[in-house]
C-alpha cells in the first residue's frame, strides 16, 4: 500500500470532516500536490491523506468544489466564474493562498 | 425669489438651519472676478436672466435656454441629496430663523455644510442685483476656505469654486487650469455629473430627444495643475467630448478612459506616461468619436527608432514612398556592409542594418494594413477633406473648435496592431512565474527602449490546471473586495497575513481609487480579475485624423493584462473591432 498511488486522496479540515477527491484534481493544488509527492518522503505521500489544521471543514469543501471546478474546465475557454458565499470569502482568501490555488 | 422656488418648497426639514448668517454677509464683499474672462458677461443674476429673445426658436437658442434652467435644476437636486436640512430660499431661511423650530433639533450629525451645498447657497441667497463675477472673487474664495469644512480640501474648495461658476454661467467648458491642483476629489467631479443627468429628473419628465438637446458637450480642460492621479467620476463623465489632462504628473491612465465614448479630443502630453491603456483603443475607429489625441512629450516606451525619417504622410501613398526610401536606405546599407566587413568599427554598422531593418518592417506592416483596407473602401475621398481642412486646426486646450456639430467626423482612423513584446506571466497570487520577464509596468524608468515582436504568438506554459479558470485566490479576492472595505479586510485578516497577499491587497486598492471597483476588466476576454495572471505591451499605429505624422508618433505603446495564462495565447486583437462595431449598434 506504501508506494502505491490511489485514485483518491482524503482531504481532512481542522475539525475533522474528511473529503474524498481524485488525486488529479487534488494535485491542482500546489501545497497538496507537493504533499502527496511520492518522492517527497512525506507521510502524507504514504497514507494518501493530508490534514489541514488551518482549514475548517466549511472552508475546506468550498475548496474541494474549486478543484473539480479548476479540472472540469481544463480544456474550456469560456469558464464561469464558481460561486464564493460572501460570508467565506476572507477565510478562502487564506487557504487558496496556503494552497497555491 | 421665483415662483418655481416657492412652490417647491420642502415639508418643514427636521434638522436646524445649516447655513449660518454671517456667511450670507461675508459674501456681499466680493467684487472683482479672477475668473473674469469666463464671468464677464453677465451684469445680472444669469440665473434668472435670458439673453435669448422669446421669439427666438431656433435650437441653439432652445437648448442654451434649457441649460440655464438645467443648471438652477442641479442646484434642486443637491437639495435633494442632501435632505430636509437645507434652505430653499432667503425668505424661508428668515421664516426659519424665526420660528425656532428647527433650530431646536440634536441632529448635530448634519450641522456641517458639504462644500457643495455651502457654494450653492451662496449664489442662491445672493441678493438680487449681486452679480455672477462675485461668486468667483479671488477674495470670497480666500475668505470662504478659511471658514469651509476641514475635510474639503484647498484644491477641492477651489476647483469646487471655479466649476460653480461655470455651471453658474451655464458654460459646457469646465476650465479648471492652471489652479496648482494636486489633487481632485470625486465629490468635487460628482457636480459635474449631476449636472448632466438633471434633466432626467426634473419636472416634466423628458423624451429621450428632449434629453439629447438638453445634454451638454462637457468640456474639462485640467491642464497645467500638478496631478498624479485621477478620480474615478472623471470616467462617469460620459458626456465629456473634450479632456485635456496636459502638463500634470500622471504615470498611467486607466484603461477605464473607455467608459468616455463620446470623447473627441484627448491631450495628454506633458505628463509621465510611459504606456496607455489598450481599451483607449475602443474610443477610436469605428464605436470611438475620439479625432484628436495628443500624447506627445510623454516617456513612453518605443518599439522602433526612426533615424532616417522624421514624419511620414499616413495614407498608401505616403506609407508606401517611405518604405521603398528605408529600403533604398537598407540596400545602400548592406551594400556598406559588404565592403567594411574587415574593418573593425563594423559594430555601429550592424546596429544600424538591424535599426533599418526592423523601421522597413513596421513601416511595410502598416502599409499593407492601409494597403487591405484601402481594397475595402474605408481609404477614399476623405483624405482631401482631412487634407484640407483637418491638420490647418490643431489641438489646443483654449481655442478648442470641435463641438457637436463636428462629431461625426467623414473620416473614421481604425487603429492598426502592429508588434507585441513578449507576455510577462505571473502566477496566481500575483508573483512573476518561473521563466517570464519582468513585467514593462516594473521596469526601471531609464528603460525606453522595450522590442517587440510583428509575430504576437506565445507559446503556452506547460500545466495540469486550466488555464483559463479564475484562481481560487482571485475568486476570493474579487468576493473579498465587492462586499468589504480596503480597512474591514485588513481588520479581519490575522496578523500573519503574508506580505504578497497584504501587496495584492493595497494594489487593488491602489485601483480602486483610480477605476472605482479593484476589479479590472481582462483586456482579451473582458472577465474580471484583481490578480493580473498576464502583461505586456502592443504597439498600434493610432493617429486619429492625423495626416502628417510625426515618426514618434506612428505607432504607440499600449498595455494589455489579461486575467489568465491562457487569455495571452488568444489576446482577439482583431475583436477590437467586434467590440466597437457590437457598441455602435
Ligand atoms: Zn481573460
Amino acid at each position: 500500500m506504501a508506494d502505491q498511488q490511489t485514485e483518491y486522496v482524503t482531504l481532512v479540515s481542522s475539525d475533522g470532516f474528511e473529503f474524498k477527491v481524485l488525486r488529479s484534481a487534488a494535485c491542482l493544488a500546489g501545497a497538496i500536490k507537493r504533499m502527496l509527492d511520492p518522492t517527497s518522503n512525506f507521510a502524507e505521500a504514504v497514507s494518501n491523506r493530508c490534514v489541514f489544521e488551518n482549514i475548517n471543514g466549511v472552508v475546506l469543501e468550498k475548496v474541494c468544489e474549486y478543484l473539480y471546478y479548476n479540472e472540469k474546465h481544463k480544456e474550456s475557454k469560456d469558464v464561469p466564474d464558481m460561486d464564493i458565499p460572501p460570508e467565506l470569502c476572507l477565510e478562502l482568501l487564506m487557504a487558496a493562498d496556503y494552497l497555491d490555488v | 425669489m421665483s415662483q418655481e422656488q416657492d412652490h417647491d418648497l420642502p415639508e418643514p426639514p427636521s434638522s436646524p438651519p445649516f447655513f449660518p448668517q454671517h456667511s450670507l454677509s461675508f459674501r456681499k464683499k466680493r467684487s472683482h472676478s479672477i475668473y473674469s474672462e469666463a464671468a464677464h458677461t453677465s451684469s445680472d443674476p444669469p440665473v434668472f436672466s435670458s439673453d435669448d429673445p422669446p421669439e427666438a426658436e431656433g435650437l441653439e437658442n432652445y437648448a442654451a435656454h434649457r441649460k440655464k434652467r438645467k443648471y438652477r435644476g442641479t442646484w434642486w437636486s443637491h437639495e435633494l441629496v442632501v435632505g430636509t436640512r437645507n434652505i430653499k430660499t432667503k425668505g424661508e431661511l428668515s421664516r426659519n430663523v424665526d420660528s425656532g423650530v428647527w433650530l431646536a433639533s440634536d441632529d448635530t450629525q448634519d450641522s456641517l455644510p458639504d462644500a457643495t451645498t455651502l457654494l450653492n447657497h451662496g449664489v442662491q441667497h445672493e441678493d438680487p442685483y449681486s452679480t455672477i463675477e462675485e461668486c468667483a472673487d479671488e477674495e470670497a474664495v480666500n475668505i470662504t476656505s478659511s471658514i469651509a469644512p476641514s475635510y474639503i480640501s484647498q484644491d477641492d474648495f477651489i476647483a469646487q469654486q471655479a466649476i460653480e461658476c461655470y455651471l453658474e454661467l451655464g458654460d459646457e467648458r469646465i476650465d479648471l487650469s492652471d489652479l496648482s491642483l494636486s489633487s481632485i476629489s470625486n465629490a468635487t467631479l460628482k457636480s459635474l455629473h449631476s449636472l448632466i443627468r438633471n434633466p432626467r429628473i426634473t419636472n416634466e419628465a423628458p423624451s429621450p430627444e428632449h434629453y439629447e438637446s438638453l445634454t451638454p458637450f462637457l468640456q474639462l480642460f485640467l491642464s497645467r495643475n500638478a496631478l498624479r492621479t485621477l478620480p474615478f467620476e472623471l470616467w462617469n463623465l460620459q458626456n465629456l467630448s473634450v479632456l485635456s489632462l496636459r502638463n500634470n504628473k500622471l504615470t498611467e491612465l486607466p484603461s477605464c478612459i473607455a467608459k468616455l465614448h463620446n470623447l473627441i479630443e484627448l491631450n495628454l502630453a506633458g505628463n509621465r506616461l510611459r504606456w496607455l491603456p489598450w481599451e483607449l483603443l475602443r474610443l477610436v475607429g469605428p464605436g470611438g468619436k475620439l479625432r484628436r489625441l495628443n500624447v506627445r512629450p510623454n516617456p513612453l516606451f518605443e518599439g522602433i527608432e526612426f533615424e532616417e525619417v522624421s514624419t511620414v504622410i499616413v495614407d498608401i501613398t505616403g506609407m508606401t514612398s517611405t518604405v521603398d526610401y528605408l529600403k533604398d536606405k537598407l540596400d545602400i546599407a548592406r551594400q556598406e556592409s559588404v565592403n567594411h566587413r574587415q574593418l573593425v568599427s563594423s559594430d555601429n554598422l550592424t546596429e544600424r542594418l538591424e535599426k533599418l531593418e526592423k523601421q522597413c518592417a513596421w513601416t511595410e506592416k502598416l502599409c499593407n494594413v492601409f494597403r487591405s483596407r484601402g481594397e475595402k473602401g474605408l481609404f477614399d475621398s476623405a483624405y482631401s477633406a482631412v487634407r484640407h481642412c483637418g491638420e490647418s486646426s490643431s489641438f489646443q486646450d483654449r481655442v478648442s473648435t470641435v463641438g457637436p456639430a463636428q462629431t461625426h467626423a467623414p473620416y473614421n482612423y481604425h487603429p492598426a496592431f502592429i508588434a507585441s513584446t513578449p507576455v510577462t506571466f505571473f502566477r496566481f497570487d500575483g508573483t512573476l512565474a518561473p521563466y517570464s520577464q519582468t513585467p514593462p509596468t516594473a521596469l526601471p524608468l531609464d528603460v525606453r527602449h522595450l522590442p517587440a515582436s510583428l509575430l504576437g504568438s506565445v507559446a503556452p506554459p506547460p500545466t495540469t490546471a486550466s488555464i483559463y479558470a479564475p484562481s481560487l485566490l482571485d475568486l476570493a479576492f474579487r468576493v473579498s473586495t465587492q462586499h468589504l472595505s480596503h480597512a474591514q479586510i485588513l481588520s479581519l485578516l490575522p496578523s500573519d497575513t503574508p506580505l504578497h497577499l497584504l501587496q495584492v491587497l493595497d494594489a487593488a486598492e491602489n485601483v480602486r481609487k483610480t477605476n472605482g471597483s479593484a476589479q479590472q476588466d481582462c483586456s482579451a476576454c473582458g472577465r474580471p480579475f484583481v490578480i493580473a495572471r498576464t502583461e505586456w505591451i502592443e504597439y498600434w499605429h493610432c493617429a486619429p485624423d492625423t495626416f502628417c505624422c510625426p515618426t514618434d508618433e506612428l505607432f504607440l505603446p499600449f498595455l494589455r493584462r489579461g486575467c489568465s495564462w491562457g487569455c495571452a495565447f488568444d489576446p482577439a486583437t482583431d475583436e477590437l473591432y467586434g467590440h466597437s462595431e457590437l457598441a455602435d449598434n
